[in-house]
């Protein structure tokens, strides 16, 4: 199926959808709770520092980590397996369900199956998949995809909620009680749990020194199903990995509060070895990964921890939502690294933003996101990708900006067009004016004013 | 080729030049009664501290919980019935004052599920275990000799639903840490 581009994606949201503000209100909720949490944090800039430091030495470094992780893990009787791209990682896992006869598998929030589109390859194959982190659990239920990366379910409302789990779970009509719809989903999976013969998690990070897989959650579901079920699964991206395990202590003193202003999330996971008796298989996914490495001007988007601080606080995310991305990781960062996967497809992301730059400032890992933006808009229009209607007038722009003398005789005659005529402004600029008012024309330009007022105060 | 010396090998042509680690810095963090600032962290994300003169001391007061208690504190407490426990005891290694997290070293579980199941949950964490921060804390671990070990800070927890917060996810809906003087 064709990718809706952002802009018509972003467009239905606003207009059509039944709740355009619940995404928007829950991501500001978050950002305000992460701003209150970091303010307490002596040397959280330092903090931030050191860690897009370890993590930039990680990645140049990291065929030697991942052999070192690799060599670790193996000798702590882990298995580990590679895939070069998504196909390959569910060829991988549904390998290994199959030679135990799994019936079905009980999955915590994985951004990467996600990406990779486990669930319906397993299903595919006569392996049900369990969502049991509860937002997944709903945009699993209501057929959809997540709207974020660490709140899936961000853009459904309670009476949404309370509706699905009347029509799947034969909940009480009407019942708007977060406690009754969330113990209701508790029960509804403890059967599951109790009986799983396999679970699968992601990975927020890897530990070379230790061959550790780490996993961050609150509600427990992720420890639950691996710790109930014989064989564990664990599927990594390759940028996952760290070098020590005195790392860890950075990352995680950066990762909850910046997500949703925790001081750390309730359960912290250090798997190092099998259970006795049982499997731990390790997954490590490349699928673009390295081929990212490779591009000079945009590699550090790989340091990125999964957070989701940068969606919280754009207003581009909060007003379109989620979906409009088109892709498993939205918001800025995941208009930063879809291009890198496929710029044909992505062509349209780095141009959903505002370039306020509030992204580059709550990241964690201090990726210069509203930078890298920029960087694929010049990318994107240098070849050409991007069509006529953002092209032509973005090289008339940068002509004109690039002289001054033209950029005021430019700003002279449309401040006369636009006060003659404008409902022909306006339709020049139609996709811009679709939900906006053109600003009133001013009688003169901040230069002349400027000039005029400087000489009336030097006086 | 397999896709591991694929992937390696791509890695190798395309990684930058190699850039240093820059070392873990001393970080601060206000050192002043960390039991209370502690027990200060643990109310507000639905835990509870409790102060108890010594591991025997704790012993006792376990022994008069009521309910369906399992604890797995001495190695002759091996018994794991079926049905869920209100109430699960366990020991821990050591406290975190900055976030009021605990590690606990499940290897020392009969069966590694332990700590999620049941409504609530208790940790007995010796007093002079506890350290500033996160940093302090990996200082005094080492995973190597860990099989599975896990921070957990309050109780188990959701917000997914109109980010109303709802505990008792999956896990224990209590929580509770228990600082003891020392191992008499
Ligand atoms: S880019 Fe930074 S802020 Fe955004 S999700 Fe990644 S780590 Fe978090």
């Amino acid at each position: 199926m064709a990718r809706v581009k952002h802009a018509k994606a972003a467009a239905n949201y606003i207009h059509h959808s039944k709740n355009p503000k619940a995404q928007h209100n829950a991501a500001s909720h978050l950002r305000k709770k992460r701003d209150r949490e970091v303010i307490n944090v002596p040397g959280w800039e330092h903090l931030r520092e050191t860690a897009s430091q370890i993590k930039m030495h990680t990645l140049s470094n990291l065929d030697k980590y991942l052999e070192e992780f690799e060599r670790k893990a193996t000798q702590n009787g882990v298995k580990v397996h590679w895939a070069q791209d998504g196909n390959e990682m569910n060829e991988i896992v549904y390998g290994i369900l199959d030679q135990h006869q799994v019936p079905y598998l009980v999955k915590s929030k994985s951004m990467l199956t996600e990406e990779c589109h486990l669930n319906d390859y397993l299903e595919k194959r006569g392996i049900d998949v369990f969502d049991t982190d509860l937002g997944e659990r709903i945009v699993q239920l209501s057929k959809e995809t997540p709207s974020h990366i660490v709140v899936p379910a961000m853009h459904k409302t309670r009476e949404d909620i309370s509706e699905l789990f009347h029509d799947t779970m034969k909940t009480e009509k009407g019942n708007l009680d977060a406690k009754y719809l969330t113990l209701a989903a508790r029960k509804d999976l403890r059967e599951k749990f109790m009986n799983a013969r396999a679970a699968l998690t992601g990975v927020n990070f890897g530990v070379a020194e230790t061959g550790t897989v780490t996993i961050a959650t609150n509600e427990g579901n992720a420890d639950l199903g691996v710790n109930k079920a014989p064989v564990q699964i664990h599927c990594m991206g390759l940028e996952k990995m760290v070098p020590r395990q005195m790392d860890l202590s950075v990352f995680l003193r950066l990762l909850g509060r910046s997500a949703t202003g925790q001081s750390i999330t309730t359960y912290s996971s250090h798997y190092q070895r099998p259970k006795p008796g049982g499997e731990m298989h390790i997954v490590l996914v490349d699928n673009g990964r390295s081929k990212h490495l490779g591009m000079e001007d945009f590699w550090t988007a790989l340091k990125c921890i999964r957070c989701g601080a940068c969606m919280n606080t754009c207003p581009v995310y909060r007003s379109g939502g989620g979906h409009s991305y088109g892709y498993t990781v939205p918001g800025p960062i995941g208009s930063i690294i879809t291009p890198a996967r496929d710029i044909n497809q992505y062509d349209d992301l780095p141009f959903a933003s505002s370039l306020c730059g509030s992204c580059s400032d709550v990241c964690p890992v201090k990726i210069d996101i509203h930078g890298q933006l920029l960087k694929w808009r010049e990318v994107i229009v240098d070849h050409g990708i991007v069509d006529k209607s953002k092209s032509i007038p973005m090289k008339m722009g940068s002509k004109v900006l690039s002289k001054p003398s033209w950029y005021r005789f430019a700003g002279s005659i449309a401040r006369k067009v636009m006060k003659q005529f404008p409902g022909l402004v306006s339709s020049m600029v139609k996709d811009w004016t679709r939900g906006r008012e053109l600003p009133e024309v001013p009688k003169e330009s901040f230069r002349s004013w400027y000039i005029k007022n400087k000489k009336k105060n030097d006086k | 080729m397999t896709s591991r010396e694929i992937i390696l090998g791509k890695i190798r042509k395309n990684k930058p030049d190699s850039i240093e680690h820059p070392g873990i810095p001393d970080f601060s963090w206000p050192g002043e009664d960390p039991i209370d600032r502690f027990g200060v962290k643990l109310s507000q994300i639905g835990g509870e501290v409790q102060l108890v003169e010594s591991y025997t001391e704790a012993l006792q007061k376990v022994d008069k919980l009521e309910g369906n208690v399992v604890k797995y504190l001495v190695s002759e407490d091996r018994v794991l019935n079926d049905e869920e426990p209100e109430t699960t005891v366990i020991n821990g290694e050591l406290a975190v004052v900055e976030n009021a997290a605990v590690f606990v070293n499940v290897d020392r579980l009969p069966e590694r599920f332990v700590p999620f199941l049941g409504e609530r949950l208790i940790v007995l964490v010796q007093k002079d275990k506890i350290y500033k921060h996160l940093h302090e804390a990996y200082d005094h671990l080492d995973l190597n000799q860990i099989g599975f070990g896990i921070y957990i800070a309050g109780p188990s927890a959701t917000a997914d639903i109109a980010q109303i917060l709802v505990r008792g996810a999956h896990g224990p809906s209590k929580m509770e840490v228990w600082f003891y003087n020392d191992r008499k």
